[in-house]
């Protein structure tokens, strides 16, 4: 037991150990950055503000924020409609549209990038938070994960709830979504992580400053003042704040999402 | 959970409707154009400046921002094509080309003659650059003529003179091997080079050779003395060690500024010699009086320089080209290259601007005596623009270029492997690019013809007309060796 | 009547399912049908874009058989394939974890105790040592320091803690993990490097210390335990194929993986000796197991595909481990030169090394996903195993690996197909994020992969025609992985 505690130690260490470098790091004045001693001999807490003062970081962070929330809301939104659909109502050929829907679940995305953007062109959406956050709330696996789930729900809710005189509407808002809120958080927590944290599509959608999102934002910062790694490893810390606390307050819900949705699939 | 989600979505749409009113557009009454450029604290002053300038000649009112976040080549692609670029757009002659062929730049030729900034207000050398399929479509902003900025200091604490002006390739190495020797004297790993590399095009030109044929056809690097400078090149980097491999740039511990980190070392006395433009001044004068000379780019027998320059050319998609235009009139004033000349941004685009006392010998800096006038001198005799083809897209020349040359100095491929490779693959884009564009096949056809009588004539000894040749290198270079038609040997 | 019910019931589903599907049909289907299109026309930019229409042409197959003579996309298929290699490591490696953190840490005994105390003092030695200024010993303060500070945390917190801090670089995904890497993998300035430094010094001088001969039997052990290897799995290979547990394909296949290690081995290894032993043991196994396969008696005769998860994941890991070896005998056969030349071993320049870049990368993207959602999924497929099965083998009196092989691993399989399937998609797709923020594609085109491929091609060469036929390409690659999969993933997960 207490061997297995030290490996858990040990390994948990390795891994946390770039992560506390980036800390470290951010906390450095401009001189120490590169040195061989991983602390500070002073600690410069002033970076994390002048981050701010250097580049409209604030911005990029409501941007992404805003972003990720849309999409996840929009996601979640359509998903459980569609999910409902494919896992409690009976209508013809309801099977064999699935299996084509889930089939482009394996599409790779670059596929579709050019002529989404073209698209985009043709809709007047370039360089606009729309662009951004269409393409990106409509999934095949949003609706898989949560079709998962509501298969689990027993099919005498349903009956009963039929009996009652509810309509599908009513079986839907009232019995099935709350019953599904694990799958739903996990949903919700892939879908906002790996929103807030995309890259290919923003960056070739975005135009003005003022609506980057956080990684084309990050990666404008090292393209243009590289060299100030302490002020950049601040921002990459602040970038990940959100995430730490999404995970930290669902995490529980999050792997029992996992747990009864996706694996039995 | 219905009303969160009604929630929820409230608070999506007043989040919104707040992005939306917020926006921070419209706020000012007068036009407003955008410029992406590079992100230099100069274009600061630069616009400020412009807007000076406006004014006290009385133009229109018009506000110039930066737009500094898309200076990237594929973002200012993607934003060109679909219709939202800056107005004014950042290009090197190279890029400028491929920009006309996506049809993406306004033709110049009207307002240039209107508003007098033509290519005959610009150096001689630079002309060919802005011009593509015989309308011109940029201005200059900077023009720089990449030579070998000298730190006399490090040649004189190892009690050498500094190298003469012009050299041989044989001579470049003679004192190239002296100088690692005894820089490094007692040092138990080298940390001391000769000189930053060279570009190959200026190497290749001074062989008597170019990347193309006389009429930009072929690319012709696998048969000439291309493979000579990439074994010359590796013996110098890894035999004699007198330029710096990569591994060795890597583990050199400097902080890269504007300029890069080359002239941190030249500062440093790691190197003797930069490769570099006169923009280099922005960042020495940083460091201090360094006592600086500059030397031409060592030469197999004809000795020349590559002249380029950031230019600026109006997006065919600008709401506002007419008013975009006064800032390329700008750029040919005399107040604009004042500024370069002031600041040290590489040569200014009006030539007159450099034969004033302030650039040649600016009073603030005794120590830059010798170090501005060569430039415009280089720019006038022995500069070269470059070769650009309209049959291949010059990115793709340049990174074919390069990949072969990464790999044969990782050892990949011989020198003569790479210089094949290069030479067949640019070809083979060479005949896809006709095959895609039916409509350049007859130009082509054309010039292969003339391609074929210049030959013949060269076989024969016989000069050759210059309106043959569209490929520059050979325009100076025949005219040098009197293989020109008409002009006598010098 | 009744089709009047069924229309009604179709209105309604779809009327559901309209709002997911409208979308999807605009971003996903219609430009899935419209890129194929494109991959089979002349488009483009330099032809047509708001500036410039020519007409565009039906090219039929131009650029895919443009693409099939491109040297350029085998070898950046070869690089995205090379990346790959890195999956079965980071499942693996996320088993274990998964394993780790499933095991009971045992509450608050008086033991935890005890490690609380530990930690504590470590954490609080550390402190007063900073206080006191000893910033030249600082990164070890800092290793110490941050395992006492684990050590109290994961005994108070016990596996939530644990699971994350494994999931932590998980927080740092796209961007920001790219940006950090890369100042960690800076030669000079970067901690790796100022780690490595000073501990191949050590090895330098230690390695000069031995007898130069000792690198040379080194390598051959290695190399007899390579053989042993490959010996010991075509010995098993045969007697499953005779008890009728494994078909002709399974067989074949597992060969195949398990022999690749001593195939690389004859063309990596430097003397002839070296090499004849390999290719003998190679042609012998081959030979033998043929021989044994035509005239062993089976008790039946299964499907050619029977048996094949669980044979191919374990040839699998003996190719991982049989590679290993090859690799440090061709390390220890150079290592006492590589110390005896000038300065002596020094640490890899990583991103701008031609041969260091990819396993640089791959190294980063290890970590990156070992701990994360992988390792999740796993978590979840452990708690859905019912006890009853572990405390049956029990009473079969089987120990920890029994367990784990005849319990553990085949419940987990749904979970490692569906990994294996997702990892793969993903492989195929990516690398675009890491060259593009990282490396550029460089050095000399080194960690360019397809979809970067398919990015410079498209806006920076402007032939989206091309660029959507690569992307095409890629398609048809991961459809062909996940076909294969399901045929025979699934047949194992059934098994």
């Amino acid at each position: 037991m207490g061997v297995l505690h030290l490996a858990l130690a040990i390994v948990a260490m390795t891994l946390t150990l770039p992560f506390v470098w980036m800390v470290l790091t951010s906390l450095k004045p401009l001189a120490e950055v590169g040195l061989e001693s991983w602390l500070p001999t002073q600690w410069h807490w002033s970076n994390y503000k002048e981050v701010f003062e250097v580049i409209p970081f604030a911005t990029f962070y409501h941007n992404s924020l805003f972003v990720a929330c849309w999409v996840t809301f929009l996601q979640v939104f359509t998903s459980s409609l569609a999910a409902f659909s494919f896992s409690r109502l009976d209508w013809p050929g309801r099977d064999r549209v699935f299996l084509l829907y889930l089939g482009t679940m394996m599409l790779p995305g670059l596929v579709m990038m050019i002529p989404n953007y073209q698209i985009m062109i043709k809709l007047n959406l370039v360089d606009s938070f729309p662009g951004l956050i269409l393409p990106a709330a409509f999934s095949a696996f949003g609706t898989f994960l949560i079709r998962q789930f509501m298969l689990s729900i027993p099919k005498s809710l349903d009956e009963a709830a039929y009996l009652d005189g509810a309509s599908s509407w009513q079986l839907f808002w009232h019995v099935i979504l709350p019953l599904s809120r694990p799958g739903i958080v996990t949903l919700t927590i892939f879908t906002f992580m790996s929103n807030y944290n995309a890259f290919f599509w923003p960056l070739v959608m975005l135009k003005s400053e003022s609506k980057y999102t956080l990684p084309i934002g990050l990666l404008f910062f090292d393209s243009s003042r590289g060299q100030s790694t302490h002020l950049l490893m601040a921002a990459v810390t602040m970038s990940v704040i959100p995430m730490i606390i999404v995970f930290v307050l669902l995490q529980k819900q999050f792997i029992r999402g996992i747990a009864a949705g996706a694996v039995k699939g | 959970m219905k009303k969160l989600f009604c929630i929820l979505l409230a608070i999506l749409l007043a989040w919104s409707l707040s992005v939306y009113l917020l926006q921070p557009e419209h706020q000012t009454g007068k036009p407003v154009i955008y410029w992406v450029t590079d992100n230099n604290p100069a274009r600061v002053l630069q616009i400020e400046r412009f807007h000076e300038w406006l004014r006290e000649n009385n133009y229109p009112d018009i506000e110039l921002r930066l737009d500094t976040s898309n200076a990237d080549l594929s973002k200012k692609i993607i934003q060109g094509v679909s219709g939202v670029a800056s107005d004014i757009i950042d290009l090197n002659p190279d890029t400028a080309a491929f920009f006309v062929k996506m049809g993406l730049l306004h033709s110049l030729d009207e307002e240039a003659s209107a508003m007098d900034f033509g290519t005959d207000k610009t150096y001689a050398s630079l002309r060919e650059s802005l011009i593509v399929n015989d309308k011109q479509y940029i201005y200059p902003c900077n023009v720089s003529v990449a030579s070998l900025v000298v730190n006399r200091a490090n040649f004189e604490r190892i009690g050498m003179p500094p190298p003469p002006e012009r050299w041989t390739i044989e001579e470049f190495e003679a004192i190239g091997k002296e100088y690692v020797k005894r820089a490094n004297d007692g040092l138990e790993r080298q940390v001391n080079f000769f000189s930053q590399s060279p570009s190959r095009i200026p190497l290749l030109r001074s062989m008597g050779d170019s990347y193309f044929n006389e009429t930009l056809t072929r690319c012709t690097l696998d048969e000439s003395s291309y493979a000579d400078v990439l074994s010359l090149l590796y013996k110098w980097t890894y035999e004699d060690h007198l330029l710096p491999s990569e591994a060795d740039l890597a583990s050199a511990s400097t902080d890269s500024g504007y300029g890069g980190q080359s002239l941190q070392l030249l500062n440093n006395g790691n190197y003797g010699m930069a490769y570099i433009g006169r923009y280099a001044i922005i960042q020495l004068r940083q460091f201090g009086e360094l006592d600086l000379d500059v030397s031409e780019v060592p030469n197999g027998g004809f000795p020349n320089s590559l002249i380029t320059t950031r230019a600026a050319g109006i997006y065919s998609g600008s709401k506002h080209p007419e008013l975009a235009a006064y800032f390329l009139k700008f750029l040919a004033s005399e107040d604009y290259s004042e500024l370069i000349v002031i600041d040290g941004d590489a040569l200014p685009p009006n030539p007159h601007s450099t034969q004033t006392e302030a650039f040649l010998r600016p009073s603030k800096y005794r120590n830059e005596h010798d170090f501005h006038e060569p430039f415009p001198r280089f720019a006038e005799s022995i500069a070269i623009p470059q070769s650009i083809s309209p049959f291949v897209l010059p990115q793709t020349v340049m990174r074919t270029e390069k990949d072969a040359y990464e790999a044969c100095m990782a050892g990949l491929l011989t020198p003569q492997e790479a210089a094949q490779q290069t030479a067949e693959r640019i070809n083979e884009e060479i005949d896809r690019t006709l095959k895609e564009h039916p409509t350049l096949q007859a130009e082509y056809d054309r010039r292969v013809k003339l391609q074929e009588q210049i030959d013949e004539r060269k076989a024969a000894g016989q000069p050759i007309p210059e309106a043959w040749i569209f490929n520059p290198f050979y325009k100076a270079y025949y005219k040098a060796t009197g293989q020109l038609e008409g002009v006598k040997d010098v | 009547m009744s089709d009047k019910v069924e229309a009604r019931k179709l209105a309604r589903g779809l009327a559901y399912l309209a709002p997911n599907i409208l979308g999807f049909l605009a971003f996903v289907l219609f430009p899935l049908l419209f890129s194929l299109y494109m991959a089979f026309s002349n488009w483009d930019l330099t032809l047509h874009n708001m500036f410039k229409d020519e007409t565009v042409r039906w090219v039929g197959l131009d650029n895919f058989i443009r693409l099939f003579r491109d040297d350029n996309f085998w070898r950046f298929l070869g690089n995205t394939l090379f990346f790959m290699m890195g999956i079965p490591f980071s499942i693996a490696g996320s088993l274990i974890f998964a394993i780790l953190l499933n095991q009971d840490l045992g509450g608050k005994s008086w033991r935890m105790r005890k490690f609380i105390l530990a930690g504590a003092v470590l954490v609080t030695a550390c402190l007063l040592l900073t206080a006191l200024g000893m910033g030249a010993t600082a990164f070890t303060l800092v290793l110490i320091g941050l395992f006492g500070l684990i050590l109290v945390g994961g005994s108070l917190g016990g596996n939530t803690i644990y699971r994350t801090l494994f999931y932590t670089p998980h927080f740092t995904a796209g961007v920001a993990t790219f940006i950090l890497w890369k100042k960690l993998y800076s030669p000079h300035t970067g901690p790796i490097n100022q780690a490595l430094t000073p501990v191949l010094d050590g090895v330098t001088s230690a390695v000069l210390l031995l007898p130069s001969w000792l690198g040379e039997v080194l390598q051959w052990l290695l190399l007899v335990i390579a053989s042993l290897l490959l010996t010991w799995s075509i010995r098993r290979l045969r007697r499953v194929w005779v008890d009728g547990e494994a078909g002709a394909a399974t067989l074949w296949s597992s060969f195949v993986v398990t022999s690749l290690p001593l195939v690389c081995a004859l063309f990596w290894l430097p003397g002839i000796a070296e090499k004849s032993v390999a290719g003998l043991v190679l042609l012998a196994g081959l030979g033998w197991l043929a021989f044994q396969v035509k005239s062993a008696e089976r008790l039946e005769r299964p499907v050619s595909g029977k048996g094949f998860g669980s044979n191919f994941m374990l040839a699998a890991g003996i190719m991982v481990v049989s590679f290993v070896c090859i690799g440090l005998a061709l390390v220890t056969d150079n290592l006492y030169v590589m110390a005896a030349t000038d300065g002596g071993l020094a640490p890899p320049e990583w991103l701008t090394d031609y041969h260091w870049a990819k396993p640089a990368l791959m190294i980063m993207a290890l970590w990156a996903a070992v701990g994360s959602n992988n390792m999740i999924l796993y978590l979840a497929g452990m708690s859905g195993i019912p006890e009853e099965l572990y405390e049956a083998a029990s009473i079969d009196g089987a120990g920890p690996f029994a367990k784990f092989w005849n319990v553990t691993w085949p419940q987990l399989a749904p979970v490692t197909f569906f990994i294996v399937v997702m990892s793969v998609i993903h492989g195929l797709q990516g690398g675009f994020e890491m060259a593009r923020t990282m490396t550029r594609g460089g050095p000399a085109g080194a960690t360019t992969t397809l979809s970067y491929f398919v990015y410079t091609e498209g806006f920076e060469t402007g032939r989206l025609g091309f660029a959507s036929a690569v992307s095409w390409a890629l398609f048809a690659l991961v459809f062909v992985v996940t076909i294969i999969n399901t045929r025979f993933g699934s047949r194992y997960v059934n098994d």
